[in-house]
């Protein structure tokens, strides 16, 4: 029986169990044998061409690992180291530990800043609007000034009164001039003739 | 140039604005007050609340003669210039009439009266043209038959 060509090349690989190896390899004919060593010398030549690409690839494999290496630790997250560690390694002042709890509780402070802007924000819409403020404010008596404002003061002067004349009839006229606190008043007086000595 | 004849209009309104006024006052009514007051002498004595304002001067010679003052009536008036007013009177009647005004720089208003004043029957008492400070109060009067007197206080304001 004929060996199959899948047969010899499962063979050359090395893909066969060994018992079936060996049978099919004792089995073999004159040309089935030289199937093989064809096949095994070309694996040879294509796995020797292969190492020798791979090794003419290795420096630039290596730089580009190294790329690959470090762009892979500067993606990745901190590791975080317990705080004990560190502050042990250096100490730190209070600002700067306040800040680190800060950092590593952004997102709670976060909140809670929110929080507190909402609230303000509502205290301020719900604020009462028609709150009355009732103040009381001292102003001082201010005097009205007797002239208008950037005119001289100007000095009215009263005038005595003047009778210009006087008639009486059946009496005597009398004028005289009364002066008080609220100015000069004429009196005017008509004696009746029959009375003159009673005044 | 084209603002000229809005600007003139302006400036003519705005003195018409502030001239009218001073024209108008001097046909303003000027307001007069007239008391008709009568003067006796009693034991008791007594001033009119109403005349408390003249007291100063119901208390100076020559009314001083008298220490009881009742006021009889009173009586205000508008009275125009040269336009003669007729006031009934308790006893008898005036005649009032303001015949100038005088406004003169740094003196008080002045004002030019005539006054007549009738007794009950109608007989003319006195008669006379006087001129007065705006404010300042006039008083006429005469003695009556039983020593009694009768006076008018006046007083007129711009």
């Amino acid at each position: 029986m004929p060996t199959r060509d899948s047969d010899l090349m499962q063979l050359a690989d090395g893909e066969l169990d060994p018992a079936t190896a060996a049978d099919l390899e004792a089995g073999l004919a004159p040309d089935g044998r030289a199937k093989l060593a064809a096949l095994r010398d070309l694996r040879e030549a294509v796995r020797g061409h292969l190492e020798l690409r791979a090794d003419e690839a290795e420096p630039r494999l290596v730089g580009m690992w190294a790329e690959i290496d470090k762009r892979l630790s500067l993606d990745a997250p901190p590791v975080r180291q317990p705080a004990g560690r560190t502050r042990e390694a250096k100490p730190q002042g209070l600002w700067a530990r306040f800040a680190r709890w800060v950092d590593d509780h952004r997102s709670h402070v976060l909140t809670g800043v929110l929080s507190a802007g909402a609230v303000a924000a509502l205290a301020l819409v719900l604020r009462p609007q028609d709150r009355l403020v009732e103040k009381v404010v001292q102003v001082p008596v201010a005097v009205a000034p007797t002239q208008a404002p950037g005119k001289p003061q100007v000095q009215v002067v009263s005038t005595p009164p003047a009778v210009e004349s006087l008639d009486v009839a059946g009496g005597t006229g009398t004028v005289w001039t009364i002066e008080d606190d609220d100015g000069k008043t004429a009196v005017i007086w008509v004696t009746p003739d029959d009375t003159v000595e009673g005044l | 140039m084209k603002l000229a004849r809005p600007l003139a209009a302006l400036v003519a309104a705005a003195l018409a604005v502030a001239v009218a006024p001073s024209l108008a006052r001097a046909d303003t009514p000027i307001s007069c007050t007239v008391l008709e007051i009568a003067a006796s002498t009693t034991k008791e004595g007594g001033l009119a609340p109403e005349l408390k304002p003249l007291e100063k001067k119901l208390r100076k010679p020559p009314l001083s003669s008298w220490n009881t003052f009742k006021l009889l009536g009173r009586q205000s008036a508008d009275l125009e210039p040269m336009k003669a007013a007729t006031l009934k009177l308790a006893q008898g009647q005036a005649q009032v009439m303001i015949r100038d005004v005088d406004k003169a720089e740094g003196k008080k208003p002045r004002v030019g009266l005539s006054l007549q004043m009738d007794d009950p029957s109608g007989k003319r008492v006195l008669d006379t043209k006087l001129s007065v400070d705006a404010g300042d109060y006039v008083v006429i009067g005469r003695t009556l038959a039983n020593n009694d007197g009768h006076l008018l206080a006046m007083s007129c304001k711009l």
